[in-house]
């Protein structure tokens, strides 16, 4: 393998891991804010257990993600060094603002966890709150940096040498509204089907007493209803990304969609394998007129295809139409499932006792989190070769160090070693502390954090 | 002042406020596990009940730091990315490791001893490697061949000037670990282990001033030299004698502490209070001592700085968010650091 192959892998499998803990540590404090609001509301107990079970996820999955999110950090400096020699230059305040957003996330999940027996409920849902939104914060900072790399302004480049940069024009650059939208709801969408799936493996389980069946039939409606309602604006940013793109990024989405040539009434086309000798899609089905709808809102305007682009700048097309297309569907199934989840509810029909609709909640969990993997992979694969847009190549941007093979494996075996770890102590620890276990008005958070901490 | 030099001493102030930070975090996890392995159960809960909240935290701040190196320094960045790709590796996946335990440390028992050892073992060994960007950035370990700087590994990791580097930084952050642990539990009135953490400090302070002079005295192989810089500067003496003192007031201090007495607030202050100037007030005289060399001799504040519009806001960023964190980072030491009473009842619970 090449160094370039290599780093890109490298940091590939690090962002990949390091997703899925971000997601989580946005989506759970959210959660848990609802939950905390929720238990205020109705003076209901097992609201709070549920948020002292999420929190418990919270500290070992924020843990874990900021040890990851470190990584990235300093990795993106060793792998990428004249990416971040452009980046210090002009797109840095995202990322200091970001530690801001850290550190007060840190702070308050303190305040929160440790605090827990010191504070009324009123600051502690303050304090879920701030957790919640610092955890949002620097999850959309980040993200602005990306929302740069597809879209760059604010900077004047010439071989190399930047001529003129403005750091603030960069920040708010044309795709940072839609990508942040994007990023924000669909993850509090694919927690919420998470924990909807943990509910409902819980449900599925025999001789459950009649407090269980309450608690997880309660948490799924609300996971449920968060999921519905992000999946529904998860679709309308993903909606005005496609719009965006059609503007500022218009090889992205004609490689998302196989687009070849130009064309007005271009058809949307679902699955199938783009051929890239034919320079058409074999085997999908093509609805009319749709992509060009989804680029400019009219069926009959054009849509820019690859063919307006030199050869050597076109992705690997036929992964990305793949990977666009089950991002879609991922969303669609779950947006589908909530609805229907509700609609029976509200005709009373109680299709909780169905195990196969359970099963089938159980499955939209993973295929919401895959959904989100495959999202990213999909925004970072269809802007090759460019790291930054149209201004610097992946190639350009990748260090010159020797040893990344060693990076690689050191790096790999820590990730094996986080990933058994963090499973095995989740397991652990529920199966200490069970729901039926755990008499609601017990305030375990804060005395199972010291015994654990001290024992 | 040109904004650059401010730039520069904001810079250091950064890397000064985490090395306090982190001396005091990873020493107290090495003192945690030191304590358990030795069966003394107080002063293990004193360095538990600190570190559970705040070693997040302290984790969070250390980003600053690249975060702020690339916004004001990019080539500086840019170059020490490029030549610690394998060194950062090593360090990032301890620091993973540590972060990570102490997390799965809540899942069980069985994992608690785990966390124990794996958090006090790579918090011994963290502020070593931390250090050893000292000697990196005096130069002589790194040369341009064709344009590349090349970095001699196997010269650096053979060399005196390193290890003493390393051995001083582990020796430092016992010593103030100690000290700050030892005011912790002067708090909740924890005498056991206030003299278990204050004899700690008795033997590893004087070895930890001796390791330091020898690292400052001790010239790296073509690299900068550091006395001859500093003396050429009337400030760099003053603050050496100032850093010694301090030293020497904590230290008696800390030695003529009698075993069987209750030991009053402003004693236990004075003795960390005067250790943390000693540290003040040297890091400054060795900021002095390096200036204005980023990388001896290839990076200067001058050569890797940003476009200065990048540079002022960067400034302007880090600084607002510092004050608009203030009142934040205050709740939180009001409830954890200073709240005596906090202290007091968690160290009360089993042990």
């Amino acid at each position: 393998m090449s160094d370039l192959t290599l780093a890109r892998t490298l940091f590939g499998v690090t962002l990949g891991y390091h997703i899925t803990y971000a997601t989580l540590g946005v989506g759970i404090p959210f959660l848990i804010f609802l939950a905390e609001i929720m238990a205020a509301k109705k003076k209901d107990t097992s609201y709070q257990l549920f948020a002292k079970r999420l929190t418990r996820v919270a500290v070992l999955l924020v843990g874990v993600g900021i040890v990851t999110g470190t990584t990235v950090a300093v990795m993106l400096s060793v792998l990428w060094p004249k990416f971040m020699a452009v980046v210090g230059q002009i797109i840095n305040i995202p990322f200091e603002l970001e530690i801001f957003a850290f550190i007060m996330e840190s702070l308050f999940l303190a305040i929160y966890v440790y605090g827990a027996d010191k504070i009324s409920q009123r600051t502690r849902i303050f304090a879920s709150l701030g957790v919640s939104i610092g955890a949002a914060l620097s999850a959309l900072l980040v993200t602005d940096v990306n929302a740069f790399m597809n879209t760059p302004t604010g900077i004047k480049w010439d071989n190399g040498k930047i001529l003129y940069a403005n750091p603030w024009k960069a920040m708010i650059n044309p795709s940072m509204p839609e990508e942040l939208g994007h990023v924000l709801t669909s993850a509090y969408m694919a927690v919420a089907f998470v924990f909807a799936a943990v509910a409902a493996v819980s449900l599925l389980k025999k001789g459950l007493s009649e407090f269980e069946q309450r608690y997880h039939r309660q948490n799924l409606t609300l996971t449920m209803l968060v999921g519905g309602i992000a999946g529904i604006l998860t679709a309308f940013f993903g909606d005005a990304s496609g719009k965006m793109m059609a503007t500022y990024q218009p090889e992205k989405l004609a490689a998302a969609e196989g687009l070849f040539h130009t064309t007005r009434y271009a058809p949307l086309v679902i699955g199938g394998i783009v051929n890239v000798h034919q320079q058409k899609i074999i085997g999908g089905i093509p609805i009319p007129g749709f992509l060009s709808w989804l680029a400019t809102m009219h069926f009959n305007r054009p849509v820019i295809g690859l063919d307006a682009f030199a050869r050597w700048t076109w992705p690997d097309l036929i992964p990305v139409h793949l990977m666009f297309d089950a991002m879609v569907g991922i969303g669609t199934f779950c947006i589908l499932l909530s609805m229907i989840y509700f609609y029976f509810k509200w005709k009373k029909i109680n299709l909780l006792s169905a195990r196969w609709f359970l099963k089938l909640i159980v499955f939209s969990g993973f295929l919401a989190m895959a959904g989100i993997e495959d999202g990213w992979i999909f925004a970072e694969e269809a802007r090759q070769p460019w790291i930054i847009y149209n201004l610097m190549t992946v190639r350009e941007a990748v260090t010159t160090a020797p040893g990344i093979g060693w990076m690689f494996g050191g790096f790999m075996a820590l990730f094996t070693v986080l990933l058994i770890a963090t499973v095995w102590s989740l397991r652990v620890y529920f199966k200490k502390h069970t729901v039926c276990e755990s008499e609601p008005s017990e305030s375990f958070i804060h005395t199972s954090a010291t015994k654990g901490v001290k024992a | 002042m040109t904004i650059l030099i401010m730039g520069a001493w904001f810079f250091w102030l950064l890397v000064f406020v985490y090395s306090i930070l982190g001396a005091i975090d990873f020493g107290s996890s090495f003192w945690r596990w030191f304590f358990h392995m030795r069966g003394f159960a107080y002063a293990e809960s004193v360095a538990s009940t600190y570190l559970s909240p705040t070693w997040e935290l302290i984790n969070a701040f250390l980003i600053v730091i690249p975060v702020a190196l690339v916004g004001l320094f990019p080539k500086a960045a840019f170059t020490y990315g490029t030549i610690l790709a394998l060194p950062a590796t090593l360090l990032l996946i301890l620091l993973s490791l540590r972060g990570a335990y102490l997390q799965f440390g809540y899942a069980s028992q069985r994992f608690q001893t785990h966390t124990l050892f794996v958090s006090g073992l790579t918090g011994l060994l963290l502020p070593g490697m931390f250090i050893a960007l000292l000697p990196l950035s005096q130069g002589g370990y790194i040369s341009l061949i064709d344009g590349h700087l090349i970095f001699h590994v196997k010269m650096f990791f053979t060399s005196i000037s390193v290890y003493l580097y390393m051995a001083f930084g582990v020796a430092l952050s016992l010593y103030l670990s100690a000290l700050f642990l030892a005011r912790y539990a002067q708090q909740a009135e924890q005498w056991s282990a206030y003299y278990r953490f204050v004899s700690g400090a008795r033997w590893i302070g004087s070895v930890s001033l001796f390791l330091g002079a020898s690292a400052l005295f001790y010239p790296t192989p073509h690299g900068m030299h550091l006395m001859e810089n500093g003396l050429r500067h009337p400030t760099f003496i003053f603050l050496m004698v100032g850093s010694l003192l301090a030293f020497l007031l904590s230290y008696s201090l800390i030695l003529s502490t009698r075993r069987d007495r209750k030991i009053s607030n402003m004693r236990a202050l004075w003795q960390l209070g005067l250790a943390l100037a000693q540290v003040v007030l040297s890091q400054l005289g060795y900021a002095i001592a390096h200036a204005p060399y980023l990388l001896y001799p290839y990076l200067t504040l001058q050569s890797s700085s940003s476009n200065s519009l990048m540079f002022r806001s960067t400034l302007l960023v880090l600084l607002l968010g510092l004050v608009v964190l203030s009142p934040l980072l205050l709740w939180f030491r009001r409830l954890f650091i200073v709240d005596a009473e906090y202290v007091a009842t968690h160290m009360k619970e089993r042990h």
